[in-house]
């Protein structure tokens, strides 16, 4: 590959987990320092445009919509859409699933750092988690990445763990909806596993590794603050 | 008879009410999503909150043409989309006043608000819609180029080229140097 290449397809995905490029990255240091850039660049984009959202006032008939109130069937699909917000807890299932779907759409999104190999120091791992809460018992065995990411419209750690048999991603749930138990899934070809902890859940999925066995390990190593 | 009549119309009336638990259960996951993907189409909070009620009355509408709930995200959009543009040709909008849009509310936009995120915000309103709209796909609602490429009606080379101009642009912007090729 050459870089003109790397640079067309970093610019259009700067998530990319091709492998040709990320081959080229490690080949190519001018391009790795292109990639991450792009990155950075891409992370403050999603920044920029996350807009939180006025569910009182979408969901809610008024200004140009109340032009329309005459018409009954606008009344009734504004009014069980207000309820929607109203109804949450029936729809408990469903906003699991989806959750499932968001948390697999992140971490594809951000595949490029499954690839990171170097073990992160301890203190950026802490830095990390002590922000949202949360700190590890032992050592940050194996983390190869961590940073706060913005899911769901909060702000939550999310970690990669290498184990022989992969990558697994961990994210730290503490605004999502307590489970009862251990919730499974199987998202675009990941395998994950969504488990109660003292706030919230974490989530950890990953490619044909050993997940159950890595949330089990950080169940106990956790230390809600 | 008549209670014959009355077990139908239970029936009828369970149904409808189904019906929409389950349209509720559907969308309301999706709607930050759908917010967010009207703020950054349209520049205008007032005017996403509009055409999100909008568009979910004509999704409630035609939610019967849904036969793949898991289609059900790309489907609003679209609508959302269409529903855009007509409120556009009906009313006949004003064009948005850039620094007007950036400063109206700051407040609704101030959930991270270091210099860089204004910045980049300013940045991504003054892109041309051609480039926003499949980088706000991108990036915010995590779509494959292949799927922007079928929401846009455009060919993925397309999609690819004008999401690396987008980038490029951005990139210009933050850097200052005032490349405007993909700004407006």
């Amino acid at each position: 590959m050459k870089c003109q290449e790397f640079e067309a397809i970093v610019g259009a995905d700067p998530n990319t987990s091709d492998a040709n490029v990320l081959a080229h990255a490690e080949a190519c240091t001018t391009c790795a320092a292109y990639l991450k850039e792009m990155q950075a660049l891409d992370r403050l984009i999603r920044r920029a445009l996350e807009v939180p959202v006025d569910t009182r006032r979408t969901m809610q008939p008024r200004g140009a919509a109340r032009r329309y109130a005459w018409l009954g069937r606008w009344q009734v699909a504004a009014s069980l859409i207000a309820s929607v917000m109203l109804a949450t807890s029936i729809w408990i299932a469903t906003a699991r699933d989806s959750l499932a779907e968001e948390i697999t759409a992140h971490v594809e999104r951000e595949s490029f750092v499954l690839a990171r190999h170097e073990r992160l120091d301890p203190s950026v791992v802490g830095r990390v988690l002590h922000s949202s809460g949360i700190s590890l018992r032992g050592t940050a065995a194996d983390v190869t990445f961590a940073a706060t990411c913005r899911l769901r419209g909060h702000e939550v750690p999310h970690l990669v763990v290498q184990t022989e048999r992969g990558a697994i991603t961990v994210l730290v749930l503490a605004h999502e909806r307590p489970v009862d138990g251990p919730q499974r899934f199987e998202e675009n070809g990941y395998s994950g596993v969504i488990v109660p902890a003292p706030r919230g859940v974490l989530a950890i999925l990953g490619k044909d590794a050993p997940i159950e066995e890595v949330a089990e390990r950080l169940l106990k190593e956790v230390i809600w603050l | 008879m008549n209670s014959s009549v009355g077990r139908s119309i239970a029936l009828i009336g369970k149904r409808a009410q189904n019906e929409r638990q389950r349209f509720e259960s559907l969308c309301a996951p999706l709607q930050a999503d759908l917010f967010g993907f009207l703020y950054w189409l349209c520049r205008d909070r007032n005017l996403a909150e509009d055409v999100m009620q909008e568009t979910l009355l004509r999704a409630w509408k035609s939610f019967d043409a849904l036969s793949n709930e898991k289609a059900l995200r790309p489907w609003l959009m679209t609508i959302a989309r269409r529903e855009l543009a007509r409120t556009f040709e009906r009313k006949r909008l004003p064009v948005v006043d850039l620094d007007a849009a950036s400063e109206a509310d700051p407040t609704s936009l101030a959930h991270e608000d270091d210099h860089d995120v204004r910045e980049m915000r300013r940045a991504i309103m003054q892109l041309d819609a051609v480039y926003r709209e499949p980088l706000v796909l991108q990036v915010l609602l995590g779509y494959s180029s292949e799927e922007i490429a079928r929401h846009l009606g455009i060919s993925v080379a397309a999609v690819l080229t004008r999401l690396h101009r987008a980038r490029q642009a951005l990139r210009q912007h933050m850097l200052g140097t005032g490349k405007k090729g993909a700004q407006r």
